[in-house]
């Protein structure tokens, strides 16, 4: 483990496979296809919040998940969401939806969306993210920083918690993330 | 130290960036001694030991200045709301 990231160049992701210690308790990352949009609200933030039931989302206007039809809002600032969806035409689906109250922002060339598992998964996000994890309702949301890297995470159910990370910052995540689960082991699918 | 962002929830200060005290008012440009003001305003500061007001912005969260009611002695934070609705106050 150690010996792999030693030899590894800064900006080179981290090879797919099991790095670090071969536990039952290990940790799977997985890449996730989504397209991404930045939603933006103006002063009349009641109407897009409105117009999201179009897309069958009850936005809410907080750090959380809200599901709609193949979209979800991800909350990151007050009016302000990430939208993600594994359908194309995101950025005219919500253009159509949200203007003129709301702007939209194509992100899916720059952000990439990650998902982790597995039992140990808690005590790796306690080593990376300085939030207090336990108070994560399902759908709880935050924008915050990991090994000085700005990120939005979300738990998505039960097991899975999502992140989003900048893409040409997804060495470095997968750097940290490796080191924070190496003692229990990680499964990188690439 | 834990700063009760109001979007956020509470946050370590690391997330935020420090501005300063959020008192000062911007003088009025067309007063007789608006250069002498304008001095104040930009380069006097008060250190107080105690209660103060502010601004911090949670440049690694939801990227939004945030007046803070803090005590400078003990770290204990009694308020906090976006800068914004402190301006229209
Ligand atoms: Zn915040």
């Amino acid at each position: 483990m150690a010996d792999v990231l030693a030899v590894l160049p800064l900006g080179k992701p981290l090879p797919p496979g099991l790095h670090g210690a071969e536990t039952f308790e290990r940790v799977a990352l997985c890449r996730l296809p989504a397209d991404a949009c930045a939603l933006v609200a103006g002063r009349d933030r009641e109407t897009v919040i409105a117009k999201a039931k179009a897309l069958g989302a009850t936005l809410c206007d907080g750090p959380r998940r809200s599901a709609g039809d193949n979209v979800a809002f991800i909350g990151t600032g007050p009016g302000r969401w990430l939208v993600l969806s594994q359908e194309s035409g995101l950025f005219t689906r919500l253009d159509k939806t949200f203007a003129p109250e709301a702007s939209v922002f194509a992100q899916g060339g720059g952000l990439v969306v990650l998902e982790a598992s597995g039992p140990a998964l808690p005590a790796v996000l306690a080593k990376l993210v300085p939030l207090d994890l336990e108070k994560f309702a399902l759908g709880d949301a935050a924008t915050t920083t990991a090994a000085h890297i700005n990120l939005t995470l979300w738990r998505h159910d039960e097991n899975h918690w999502r992140f989003v990370v900048g893409r040409s910052f997804l060495a470095a995540f997968l750097r940290a993330f490796a080191c924070a689960a190496a003692e229990y082991g990680l499964d990188w699918a690439g | 130290m834990l700063i009760p962002c109001p979007y956020c929830g509470a946050r370590d200060a690391e997330e935020f960036s420090y501005r300063g005290d959020a008192t000062p008012v911007r003088p009025d440009a067309a007063a007789p001694d608006a250069a002498e003001q304008f001095h104040d305003y930009v380069y006097l500061r008060d250190n107080p030991a105690g209660a103060f007001r502010e601004l911090w912005y949670h440049s690694a969260g939801c990227r939004r200045w945030v007046e803070v009611e803090r005590d400078t002695l003990t770290h204990a934070i009694t308020a906090t709301r976006f800068a914004a609705e402190g301006r229209r106050a």
